[in-house]
């Protein structure tokens, strides 16, 4: 993990990864598939939750399906919807803020509606 | 271990010895560099056959003298992308002139096969399992090279018919 | 230009083969990512914040009409519509998938390009002069030794896995356009005593944490032993070099380190032995064959004044404008160099759409003898265009957003793409770069501000250039916030110079009132209009523009 990626110690997290074929952020859901939705990311909160978390990115990695898996922090808005905190990871949900015609700001996918 | 030699798998003769191992006379030895500094004239006396294995950082120099009488230089490879034996490869070849084996050991792969061969090493310790034909592919797989290495392609500004420059510089 | 023969055709589509397989392996699950990755980045392939970025080489920034026609078609087949160029002359897609990768470079050798060693710890892409050819006082078109180069040095098989990258400029005139003395290696071509060309060879400048001036390691070397000197530079280099620290790898640090007479001594030594061992300086013959793709163009001669270029000044006040900034004097009377700012203002530094792309790969077979040049400023070129078709050309540009007068202006902004696409980025660039360009999009204050480069990194790597930016703009990641660092005196050219920094960090609104205040403070204390921001802030030193920005502590102390 680079220093660019680690997250802080604790609370609540979700895993990320790249998609091998496409290179699209792409996110672990609750129901073990990988979706391109920020929004619908399975969230843990412990450290046994992180470790089970970090356990399917590994499998997803050796399976071919992710690159580079990692754990970034999160946060639910007032709806239950989860977000990334970091800015980086916020434009990495959404897209480049440059150009919110690309990306998955284009496409109705995670979070257009906080600034 | 399996070892690629002249493009084949081959059956490995020689025991890569650790420091602290005991050496069995008659099995041809290949020792570290501090080893052979510390037991040279034993190890040349018990071993018609000796190899030296020199680590990035350790230069063809520090065994120039003794050249002729070892058989198998390995050079390794602790990870791939330190390309240092890359030069002492060539060093070698070409200013030592070295005509025994130049073998590749460690994190040697497939995609840097063709880069090894054009620069002097002719055997080369595989992943068990590894083909001979994988071997003959990666290397083939780019023709021919802009530039003259330490193998026998003719460089391309050769093969497009001029002749070389008079091979004189630096006077 | 260069145009491939057999050999290089060859080459490029077998090279192109073998990335096919190997990322069919990869996708088998046969190779492991860190099996893979050094053999897609050797293909330019990086995997980014929102997807796979694939950086294209442009050799020393030159391109046909049908090359760019043929990088617009990948943006609009395999990419989202644009392509961004860089500040080593390549483009870079910000959108392909590995899957399609293959068939991109596929498309690419059928024009005569490739993305061989864009990335990775090998020589890179060797940039040069983008007004090669075209200027006066050139000693010799250096894209001759960065195609001599370009050649020797693809899939070198000594020099593949380098400590680090490496990165060789050229330029063929005494006014540095293609910032040697911030490279691995800078060649300057030159004439000696005797009146032979050769080169004045740099080593160990560079940008990153630790930017650093290059230094003169031979003041004359005859150009028939380029190859054979670069080899032995090369050679000490990939033997000394440090690689128990990636930040302390590239070849400056062992300048630095080792100091230059010593270096100096090593390479000379090589230098020798290996000429004795080996030929691996081309042979005049072949020098030559690759020299005659670069003849200048048969230009028409013309008058050096024409009458309808000047009518046409007189009538459209926007032309007028343009040609004050973008257009620049031919070596041949009646011909002028084109300046097309990729720099609208507000825009996206470099980018460019495929519509864009496809006319002005019609402009250049038109108008500038089927040529393009990228610049490391991320603007483009057309070296040879008749003064009486300027204003034809350029009420074209201006027609799809091209005609932008700011050359070498306060809007003409290097920016690196940033936190916005960068997987190494601390801080959005492209958004600062946007503000700043806006704030100041009155031309007449452009005018009156007169020459000022401003660059952005995103990152310490500096891709921005921010270091040789007359203001340079570093971004910052503070607990999650981007913050930016100014530092002001860089410049790129033949005085190249690392800027310093000039005082604590502002944040995204801030950092462009503080750009702002900095200009201001110019334009109030220069002696006038004849005095540059640059030759102020060395008149002046820092104190004036601290005092301004930061007030606060003016009182406190």
């Amino acid at each position: 993990m680079s220093e660019k990626t680690r997250s802080k110690k604790g609370g609540d997290k979700a895993l990320t990864a790249n998609r091998l074929t496409d290179g699209v952020a792409i996110f672990l859901a609750t129901d073990g598939s990988w979706v391109e939705d920020a929004r619908e990311a399975r969230v843990e909160g412990d450290d046994a939750g992180h470790a089970a978390l970090e356990a399917a990115g590994a499998e997803a990695e050796a399976a071919g399906i992710a690159v580079g898996p990692y754990l970034i922090d999160v946060a639910r808005d007032a709806d239950g919807a989860v977000h990334p905190t970091r800015n980086r990871e916020v434009i990495r949900a959404r897209g480049p803020s440059t150009h919110p015609h690309h990306g998955k700001q284009a496409e109705g996918l995670s979070g257009q509606e906080a600034a | 271990m399996a070892l690629i030699k002249n493009g084949r798998l081959t059956a490995d003769r020689w025991h890569l010895y650790e420091d602290d191992a005991p050496l069995q006379p008659d099995i041809p030895a290949i020792v570290s560099l501090a080893r052979f500094k510390a037991e040279r004239d034993a190890l040349l006396r018990a071993h018609a056959d000796l190899g030296v294995r020199l680590e990035p950082g350790e230069t063809p120099d520090a065994i120039a003298d003794d050249l002729d009488r070892l058989s198998v230089i390995a050079l390794n490879f602790p990870s791939f992308t330190d390309g240092r034996a890359y030069s002492y490869a060539r060093l070698l070849r070409e200013r030592h002139g070295y005509k025994g084996e130049v073998r590749a050991v460690g994190n040697v792969l497939r995609d840097q096969y063709l880069f090894m061969a054009r620069a002097g090493f002719d055997a080369f310790e595989v992943k068990e399992g590894e083909s001979a034909e994988a071997f003959l592919a990666a290397t083939k797989a780019v023709t021919n090279a802009y530039q003259r290495a330490t193998d026998t392609r003719r460089p391309i500004w050769e093969l497009r018919g001029a002749q070389p420059a008079i091979a004189a510089a630096a006077e | 230009m260069y145009r491939y023969d057999e050999f290089d055709a060859t080459f490029v589509h077998e090279r192109v083969e073998q990335f096919r397989d190997q990322v069919a392996r990869r996708l088998s699950g046969e190779l492991t990512e860190e099996e893979f990755k050094p053999l897609r980045l050797m293909n330019g392939l990086y995997l980014q914040l929102h997807a796979y970025m694939l950086r294209v080489a442009i050799p020393y920034g030159t391109l046909s009409g049908t090359q760019m026609r043929r990088l617009a078609h990948i943006a609009r087949t395999y990419d989202k519509g644009f392509g961004h160029f860089t500040t080593r002359q390549n483009i870079q897609y910000n959108w392909p998938t590995l899957e399609d990768a293959p068939r991109i470079l596929e498309e690419l050798a059928e024009v005569e390009m490739h993305a061989i060693q864009t990335s990775g710890n090998c020589i890179r892409n060797t940039t040069a002069d983008p007004y090669a050819g075209a200027i006066k006082d050139e000693v010799e078109d250096p894209r001759i030794a960065s195609e001599v180069i370009r050649q020797w040095s693809s899939l070198h098989p000594e020099f593949s896995f380098l400590p680090r990258k490496f990165k060789i400029a050229v330029t063929g005139t005494t006014h540095d356009r293609a910032a040697v003395k911030v490279h691995d290696i800078g060649l300057v071509i030159k004439r000696n005593a005797a009146g032979e060309v050769g080169f004045e060879v740099l080593v160990g400048g560079g940008q990153g944490r630790t930017p650093m001036i290059a230094k003169t390691i031979r003041d004359f070397l005859p150009k028939q032993y380029l190859l054979s000197y670069l080899e032995a530079i090369l050679r000490v280099y990939n033997m000394l070099g440090r690689r128990d620290n990636k930040y302390k790898a590239r070849i400056k640090i062992l300048v630095h380190e080792t100091g230059i007479e010593e270096l100096s001594r090593l390479v000379e030594a090589e230098w020798e032995s290996l000429s004795r061992e080996t030929t691996v300086d081309l042979p005049r013959a072949e020098y030559e064959r690759i020299a005659a793709y670069f003849e200048p163009p048969d230009l028409a001669p013309a008058e050096a004044s024409s009458a309808a270029f000047e009518a046409a000044q007189q009538e459209d006040r926007d032309f007028r404008h343009w040609v004050r900034t973008n257009v620049k004097e031919h070596k041949v009377d009646g011909y002028a160099v084109v300046d097309i700012s990729l720099k609208p203002i507000g825009g996206v530094p470099g980018d460019a759409t495929a519509d864009q792309m496809d006319l002005v790969a019609d402009l250049a077979e038109r108008y500038s003898q089927d040529e393009l040049r990228v610049t490391h400023g991320q603007n483009l070129v057309l070296a040879h265009v008749a003064k009486d078709d300027l204003h034809a050309l350029f009420k074209e540009l201006a027609g799809a957003g091209l005609a932008t007068a700011n050359s070498r202006l306060v809007s003409d902004i290097i920016a690196c793409p940033g936190l916005d696409y960068c997987a190494l980025a601390n801080a959005r660039s492209i958004p600062i770069a946007q503000d700043i360009s806006r704030r100041f999009d009155s031309l007449d204050r452009q005018f009156d501000i007169g020459p000022l480069e401003i660059k952005i990194s995103g990152c310490i790597n500096a891709c921005g250039h921010h270091h040789v930016g007359h203001i340079g703009i570093l971004g910052v990641d503070r607990k999650g916030t981007e913050y930016y660092q100014l530092t002001l005196g860089g410049r790129a050219d033949e005085n190249a110079a690392i800027g310093k920094i000039l005082g604590p960090a502002f944040d995204a609104d801030g950092v462009v009132d503080a750009v702002e205040t900095i200009v201001d403070t110019y334009l109030e204390e220069r002696r006038g209009p004849d005095e540059t921001f640059l030759d102020a802030v060395e008149r002046l030193g820092f104190q004036p523009f601290k005092d301004r920005l930061y007030p606060q502590k003016q009182a406190a102390a």
